[in-house]
């Protein structure tokens, strides 16, 4: 393939399929997180620049979003977790609670298609605090007697500083006690592993996930030194633990690609192509493709080329990474004929991968896609409309 | 031309055409046409071309039908009746309606003969075994609990029954809507409306499990029938996460046995390795069930072999299944299970696959979190003194042994900055061990994570010339790859 790039239109059709068609019977495992899904498939379209999608339609995409939210705060997943208004009357009832990551994906996808003056802004803050343990750490949702469930790692605690950055910004809003930042700091930092990466929570293993997302984090309440270069950068409060050691930990995940040959019937699961556990030839020179891993000694995955390069944009050192041969292995090796990304080379598209390989591109500076923001993972431009909608919606209280 | 019938009563049947047609509607069409002899005529002739006979016969006909004989005087009617005899008009039958469409889109009047009256007997039975159905539910309403379990032959037939009726109407009948012991039952549909975002094509079976589920989620019932709901929506998406906890809810309230719930998890665990959900199901489990053993050795002991063993044949599938270590650590803290065993089981696990980084993470956890050895809540990159020298001597040793199996191995190297960070020691203490992968005089570089280990080093002592050689070294020719991050590395080093 001559000079491979973004194969633009494909990936518009791709994109513009899971928007109007019925996902595939196997997506049912994924019933319960359709509002990422809807979030993935409206930032791609964005992304791609691709034609606005008409009045009536993003109005029932508002309608449908907004019906997934909680009466007492926050949103479900999907209507498959949210029962007739009447259900929830009686408090004895312990219906089905909100879910963080849900809400967080909520909020973006609405910021495509609407404005935030129909979400309970004050109930959902509220709900927000009652999802912090005393750890700092945050679940994924709160019974009513509120015990908190879920796991205590960083995606939640990023979902959680989402849905805060665009109720509450980050300006002095009294009309609601804010989370304990200080607490939720204390275990961002204690994530941090004898490698230098970040783990789902104090001494588990580095993965880059969530590094992404304790950084993320930690961007969003201002103690990373290179974000917002306007914003008050609280240098003189803690933030990351290490960065260098971070840094020398991101940069670890690249691996050289080298593609099988079409001879080779190889099942083998230890394929050293993905390792670099030999100082053999192949390995020597700089590769022409370039993939990231999410954790020392594994495969090449596309989602973490985005993981990683966001990683080390937030913290101002995106580029110790060669561009160049981590764009080819995204364009050769996963990108899918019928548009979006596979997992892995040769894997067929979903949803997740597609959109995290968009991103990739775009952090990289890919023309035909928008600029990225790496801290909400959606374009400059949308972050923009975000923060005015959010003002709008303070303003307006 | 239809042959004649013999002599009929006043009223006059049409005279019976033959019976070969191709289809019901052909056949009831003539039929039709046959009974309307006198319309025929005056259709293909025009009225004006009849014979005054016949004029007369087309009127009696058309009062015949019209009904408006009946509303003569009686003398009239009589009179009437005897010359609708004489002229043999019969009785107009009428016209063959729409006979709609089959399941299959089919018009119905397009069936042969045999096809009609198969149709109509599955229409007939169709009935019955509504009636039936309507019949047995009545009754079932009624029973109490006690009655119900005696008759459950009468249960399995209607079971039965109610598939077959999902057979005739030709929409197979639900898993709960053909069981009568959900009858009681009135499921919630989802309400996704028109437009919605990210719409599945779900199954049948996924749409009606669910619509079981928010009702019963809704009335609060924790009974033995919500554990099969709950396995079967499992099953068909292990990812809902409410399923999960309202089984749990459920397991708690009913007192069943949280061995026996262990054990199907573990059934679904080996089907759902990537399920996050399954771990923090288990993690709930053992939760509930601690307080009760924590006072009785032999039922931790029990409890840790059975869950390690559970663990280990999970690794057999995956030997880096990020959950499965996530659990293991919390087993570990719960248990108490920091000690030779869990040691000796990493080393097993290493000894198979050196490489496995889950393993050299979970390790260090063992080590550096012991209550016993180490500061409880030690941050993994702080400095332990607390820590006895033999055991960072010890896991130096440990890590350098895997160095010289497969030097290019990230691994151990990552591993032996770690320890020596816990112990206060500083890098340049392994200098020479480092040394002996990498010397930068001779070009002879077996690990370039050795060559980045003196670079650090080197810095460190200010050694400037010799640290920039290294850098140089790994980013033309042994690590290119982060070439980016070797020149900046050399530029930080001349700031």
């Amino acid at each position: 393939m001559a000079n491979p790039k973004l194969d633009k239109e494909r990936h518009i059709q791709y994109w513009q399929r899971c928007l109007k068609s019925l996902l595939p019977n196997g997506y049912t495992s994924t019933d319960s997180s359709r509002m990422s899904l809807g979030f993935f498939i409206l930032a791609a379209l964005d992304l791609l620049c691709a034609p606005p999608i008409p009045f009536i339609e993003r109005k029932n995409i508002r309608d449908w979003i907004l019906k997934c939210q909680h009466p007492s705060g926050g949103f479900c997943g999907s209507p498959n977790h949210r029962y007739p208004d009447e259900y929830y009357g009686d408090e004895s009832k312990e219906m089905d609670p909100a879910n963080l990551p849900a809400t967080s994906f909520a909020l973006m996808t609405l910021s495509f298609v609407g404005r935030l003056d129909r979400v309970e802004r004050v109930k959902c803050l509220r709900w927000l605090k009652r999802l912090q343990r005393e750890d700092g750490s945050f679940g994924e949702l709160v019974t009513r007697e509120g015990v908190i469930l879920g796991g205590g790692d960083m995606r939640y605690c990023y979902c959680a500083m989402a849905v805060r950055f665009i109720l509450r910004g980050e300006g002095e809003v009294s009309d609601m006690e804010d989370i304990d930042v200080e607490k939720l700091v204390n275990h961002l930092r204690s994530g941090q592993t004898y490698d230098g990466g970040i783990s789902e929570s104090s001494q588990h293993e580095a993965h880059a996930g969530y590094a992404y997302c304790a950084i993320a984090s930690l961007s969003l309440l201002n103690r990373i030194p290179s974000s917002s270069p306007t914003s008050n950068i609280s240098i003189f409060l803690p933030g990351l633990t290490n960065v260098p050691a971070t840094v020398r930990w991101l940069v670890s995940r690249q691996l050289n690609y080298v593609p099988k040959d079409e001879d080779e019937n190889s099942e083998d699961e230890e394929d050293t192509s993905y390792d670099q556990s030999d100082m053999s030839g192949s390995v020597l020179e700089g590769g022409a493709f370039v993939g990231f891993n999410g954790r020392c000694n594994k495969r090449a995955d596309t989602c973490y080329a985005f993981w990683v390069i966001a990683s080390l944009a937030m913290l101002g050192h995106v580029d110790v990474v060669d561009f160049e041969p981590s764009r080819q292995f995204l364009y050769a090796q996963t990108q899918h004929q019928i548009g979006g990304f596979g997992k892995c080379p040769g894997d067929p598209p979903d949803i997740y991968h597609s959109y995290l390989g968009l991103a990739a591109l775009a952090i990289m500076g890919d023309p035909d896609l928008k600029k990225l923001d790496p801290v909400l993972c959606v374009s400059c431009e949308q972050r923009q409309k975000i923060e005015s909608l959010r003002e709008e919606a303070l303003n307006g209280r | 031309m239809a042959p004649k019938s013999k002599a009929t009563k006043a009223q006059g049947k049409a005279p019976e055409p033959p019976k070969q047609y191709p289809t019901i509607a052909a056949k009831l069409e003539a039929e039709y046409l046959a009974s309307r002899p006198y319309q025929v005529l005056k259709d293909t002739k025009g009225l004006s071309s009849l014979t005054p006979g016949e004029q007369a016969a087309y009127a009696n006909y058309r009062f015949l039908e019209s009904g408006v004989w009946k509303t003569w005087s009686n003398a009239a009617q009589k009179e009437f009746l005897r010359i609708v005899e004489q002229q043999k008009i019969p009785q107009p039958l009428p016209k063959p309606g729409p006979f709609g469409k089959d399941w299959k889109g089919r018009d119905i009047g397009t069936y042969t003969l045999e096809e009609y009256s198969v149709y109509l007997q599955s229409q007939k039975d169709f009935q019955k075994l509504r009636r039936e159905s309507a019949w047995f539910r009545e009754r079932w309403s009624s029973l109490s609990n006690t009655e119900r379990e005696e008759d459950s032959a009468e249960l399995e037939n209607e079971r039965n029954r109610r598939k077959f009726l999902g057979q005739l109407r030709r929409k197979k009948m639900g898993k709960y809507e053909g069981d009568p012991v959900w009858d009681d039952v009135v499921p919630i549909p989802q309400d996704d409306g028109e437009g919605a975002l990210a719409q599945i094509a779900y199954t049948e079976e996924y749409a009606e499990a669910t619509g079981y589920l928010r009702a019963i989620m809704a009335a609060k019932e924790y009974s033995p029938r919500v554990l099969a709901l709950t396995e079967h929506i499992i099953t068909l998406n292990a990812a809902h996460y409410t399923v999960w906890l309202y089984r749990a809810s459920t397991i708690f309230a009913l007192k069943y046995s949280i061995g026996d719930e262990l054990d199907w998890v573990n059934k679904v665990a080996l089907r759902y390795q990537k399920n996050y959900q399954i771990w923090h199901h288990r993690q709930i489990l053992v939760d509930h069930l601690y307080p009760s053993i924590a006072a009785d050795p032999d039922a931790k002991q029990d409890l840790a072999i059975s869950e390690l063993a559970f663990m280990t044949l999970m690794f057999n599938a995956d030997s880096k299944n990020y959950h499965v270590w996530s659990y293991r650590q919390y087993l570990v803290r719960k248990l108490n299970l920091f000690n030779e065993g869990e040691l000796k089981s990493i080393e097993a696990l290493l000894r198979s696959d050196v490489r496995n980084n889950s393993a050299w993470s979970h390790r260090f956890f063992i080590v550096f979190s012991n209550p016993e050895t180490a500061t409880p809540d030690s941050p993994a990159t702080a400095r332990d003194p607390k820590v006895s020298a033999a055991i960072i001597d010890r896991e130096l040793a440990f890590a350098k042994a895997a160095t010289y199996e497969a030097p290019q191995n990230p691994s151990p190297w990552n591993y032996i900055r770690g320890v020596l960070r816990k112990g206060g020691r500083d890098l340049k203490s392994e200098e020479s061990f480092a040394s002996e992968f990498a010397n930068i005089e001779d070009g002879d570089v077996k690990s370039s994570h050795a060559l980045d280990f003196l670079a650090e080093i080197w810095s460190e002592k200010k050694d400037i010339e010799k640290a920039d050689k290294a850098l140089r070294l790994l980013g033309d020719k042994y690590d290119p790859i982060r070439k980016n991050y070797w020149d900046w590395k050399r530029s930080d080093l001349k700031a």
